[in-house]
């Protein structure tokens, strides 16, 4: 087994406050669950469940680094799921979203990435369930 | 709705009712609660998701789920309005090759404008034939197979989303309110 004691960053805390929300249309996904942290004061939060659509979807994929490139999924009106997301502080504590998910289009055919900010607008609603991350 | 990205410029949707204010609606409760589920083998997801939470007194939550495979399924994707009425609405329904196996599937749940339970559902899944395919799952037409299926699900503490008619999409869509017993 490999030594993983070098590098690894462990962060203890608790979950806090929940917040329940919906995006109205032609929102960017990742701006508008930032929008909705910093309303509440949120600098940490983890997205339990989200649910909707967008009008098109821009994904980043290839693993980051020099292979990252962004495909476009074009729509209109992909059906969204978040898997994964996660908001902590920017450099200047401003809350800063990294959400990864899926989308299908109208063809049934299934996509994964990270949302790239400001290229994903939602098309009819966004349904949000977050909760609060308190670092110790 | 305009040329895709000619302009590297996200498309923007053109729904039929006026632009409605606030753009986000969120609604915050101090406290909620998670729970791990095992739906048996033969219950229907959604609308067995739906009944348990809601016999523990949970009516809105946000439930993450994987795994598992059905017997019987089907699924809407979005498709063209005819009348106009939307700027899109459901397709007739698919019926892939069972059994179907899940990958990844989130669920919300909440209530409709009479109250009671509402599913929205979104899955990517392999059909029997292997291929990945994703949609919007139909409550009462996804029967879990042998093994069952284990979800967990956030609540949403005091705050609930409730369905009514969306003036600007003319859908009916989930919206957070205050003040639910949970």
């Amino acid at each position: 087994m490999n030594d993983v004691t070098e590098g690894v960053i462990v962060e203890r805390g608790r979950f806090g406050r929940i917040l329940t929300a919906r995006i109205r249309p032609n929102v960017d996904l990742v701006e508008g669950i930032e929008a909705i942290c910093a309303e509440n004061d949120i600098a940490c939060a983890e997205i339990r469940s989200c649910v909707g659509s967008v009008m098109d979807a821009v994904l980043e994929i290839g693993g980051g680094g020099e292979n990252a490139r962004e495909q476009l999924v074009k729509g209109p009106g992909l059906e969204i799921a978040l898997t994964t997301g996660e908001v902590r502080p920017d450099e200047g504590g401003a809350p800063c979203a990294r959400l990864f998910g899926l989308v299908a289009n109208w063809n049934s055919d299934a996509f994964a990435g990270e949302f790239v900010r400001g290229r994903n607008l939602t098309f009819v609603t966004l349904e949000l369930v977050l909760q609060e991350w308190l670092p110790e | 709705m305009n040329d895709p990205h000619s302009s590297g410029e996200p498309r923007r949707v053109n729904h039929p009712g006026e632009v409605i204010e606030p753009r986000v609606l969120t609604e915050v409760s101090e406290t909620g609660e998670d729970v791990r589920l095992v739906l048996p083998e033969g219950a229907d997801l959604l609308n067995g998701l739906c009944t348990v939470l809601n016999d523990l007194g949970i009516t809105t939550a946000g439930v993450r789920l994987g795994g598992g495979s059905f017997t019987q399924f089907s699924y809407y994707t979005g498709y063209e309005d005819p009348t106009g009425y939307r700027v899109a609405t459901f397709s007739p329904p698919h019926h892939p090759p069972c059994p179907v196996h899940m990958s990844i599937a989130i669920v919300i749940i909440g209530l409709d404008e009479e109250e009671a339970p509402k599913s929205h559902c979104h899955a990517i899944f392999l059909d029997a034939e292997g291929n990945t395919l994703g949609g919007h799952l139909i409550p009462g037409e996804c029967i879990i197979g042998p093994g069952g299926m284990v979800a967990w699900a956030t609540s949403s503490g005091g705050v609930d989303l409730q369905a009514h008619h969306d003036p600007e999409t003319n859908f009916p869509l989930f919206h957070p309110t205050k003040g639910a017993a949970q």
